[in-house]
């Protein structure tokens, strides 16, 4: 972790900062998730490819189920990355006045 | 690599929350703000933040402006990695020079966005993917600085014009357009913000503009080179001896009865002045207090101008208005003359 500086804090609890920034990229993610699940099942109305509850029943390849189980593994990543507290660009250097 | 679909979702998330943000956090705010004010006199930012401090809807304000722009650039799906080949056909490239980033420039990431505009070559492309939320409904499409163009067509008919800190061609673009018979210069800083301006500017077959790295406090050009000299969203940027130096910069650069039109913010209210320092400190900018406290008038008077007049500008129509609904930057176009 080199020359990470803290993020700043706007809560009286600096946690409440990290805990909110969990918060808000999981509902960014859900909100990826939402889009791409309306275009599958945009997609797959239109080409008729799936009968309903077909995808309870699926099980992928090896190679399909690495892919998701690193997906998977970037998705938490990302989540989790707030906790650290460490800002992503280099801050203001004085504290600033009246905010 | 353009966008792919996820990252739009992301960042089509991240536009919806600024504007939640702009619209209700903002109201929210403001009515906190005249309940904790009512029956108080305040004359400064500085008691606004304290009356502030212990507002739940300020800390979510405050955190909100913060990680929206933080989230827009960085992780995984930040607009940091969008990258495509960006250079203007031959005849068309930047005049590219080694100039020094100055210490005050390098300071600080401005706006968030890591490694700043003259760091990796993809800064332009990421600039330009984020100016387009800064304000929604103002700074995407161009709108603003179309309008800059025209504001500034009503001071004159210009021939040759410079647009100092141009970024990525944002008001350079415009004005050239508007200004068809003139010639104009655009310099900056950033060489990938002036390759992507160069490219768009081929792009869009306008030929009467040309793109050049320079420093705006020391630009190279001839004495009464020009008798328009512009920038946007640049003096905010500028800390105090930098803006001096750029002002007397100017002053050399324009010909006699040559005008100077700056478009950049100031506000003269308590309770704004506090938004305007807070954003300026989540925003990575800053120099923007200090600009805002400096006597402009006095400044542009000092380095040899006349006739400076400061207003209000307009991003859409009505935004000046006291009821006007949502959170906006306090845009103000500053105007003056050289005898």
């Amino acid at each position: 972790m080199k020359d990470l500086q803290l993020e700043q804090t706007y809560f009286p609890d600096p946690a409440a900062d990290r805990i909110m920034g969990v918060v808000f990229n999981l509902a960014a993610e859900v909100q990826v998730l939402r889009d791409r699940v309306q275009v599958l099942e945009h997609l797959l109305e239109q080409k008729g490819v799936v009968a309903r509850g077909a995808i309870d029943g699926f099980r992928g390849s090896e190679e399909a189920e690495r892919a998701m189980a690193q997906e998977r593994r970037e998705y938490v990543r990302h989540l989790l990355e707030p906790v650290l507290g460490y800002a992503a660009s280099r801050n203001d250097v004085e504290a600033g006045r009246g905010g | 690599m353009a966008a792919d679909r996820s990252t739009a979702a992301f960042q089509g998330f991240l536009v919806e929350a600024k504007q939640y943000w702009m619209s209700e956090v903002w109201t929210a705010l403001k009515e906190d703000y005249r309940q904790r004010s009512a029956g108080k006199s305040l004359s400064s930012p500085s008691q606004v933040a304290a009356l502030m401090a212990d507002s739940p809807t300020y800390w979510f304000y405050s955190w909100l402006e913060r990680h929206i722009q933080r989230a827009k650039y960085s992780g995984r799906y930040g607009i940091q990695k969008i990258d495509e080949p960006v250079k203007a056909p031959a005849g068309r490239r930047p005049k590219l020079r080694d100039v020094p980033v100055p210490a005050y420039y390098s300071a600080v990431d401005t706006h968030q966005h890591p490694g700043n505009l003259t760091g990796a070559p993809n800064a332009g492309l990421v600039y330009k993917a984020s100016a387009q939320s800064t304000q929604p409904g103002a700074t995407n499409r161009y709108g603003l600085h179309e309008r800059f163009a025209r504001f500034v067509g009503e001071l004159g008919d210009f021939k040759h014009i410079l647009e100092m800190g141009c970024g990525f061609g944002k008001s350079a673009l415009p004005l050239a357009q508007k200004f068809a018979r003139a010639e104009i210069k655009a310099i900056d800083l950033s060489a990938p913000c002036l390759e992507l301006a160069a490219a768009e500017a081929a792009q869009a077959k306008v030929a009467n503009v040309s793109y050049e790295q320079a420093d705006l406090r020391h630009t190279g050009y001839a004495d009464g080179a020009f008798d328009l000299v512009t920038s946007t969203m640049v003096l905010h940027e500028l800390d105090t001896p930098a803006l001096r130096e750029s002002l007397h910069e100017a002053h050399r650069l324009l010909a006699p009865g040559g005008t100077l039109v700056h478009l950049d913010f100031r506000v003269k209210d308590p309770f704004l002045e506090f938004i305007h320092y807070g954003h300026a400190r989540r925003n990575n900018e800053p120099y923007m207090p200090e600009i805002n406290e400096l006597d402009l008038e006095g400044e542009l008077r000092g380095a040899g101008f006349r006739d400076v007049k400061i207003t209000p500008f307009e991003e859409v129509d009505g935004a000046t208005r006291p009821d006007w609904p949502t959170w906006r930057f306090p845009w103000t176009a500053f105007v003056a003359r050289k005898p």
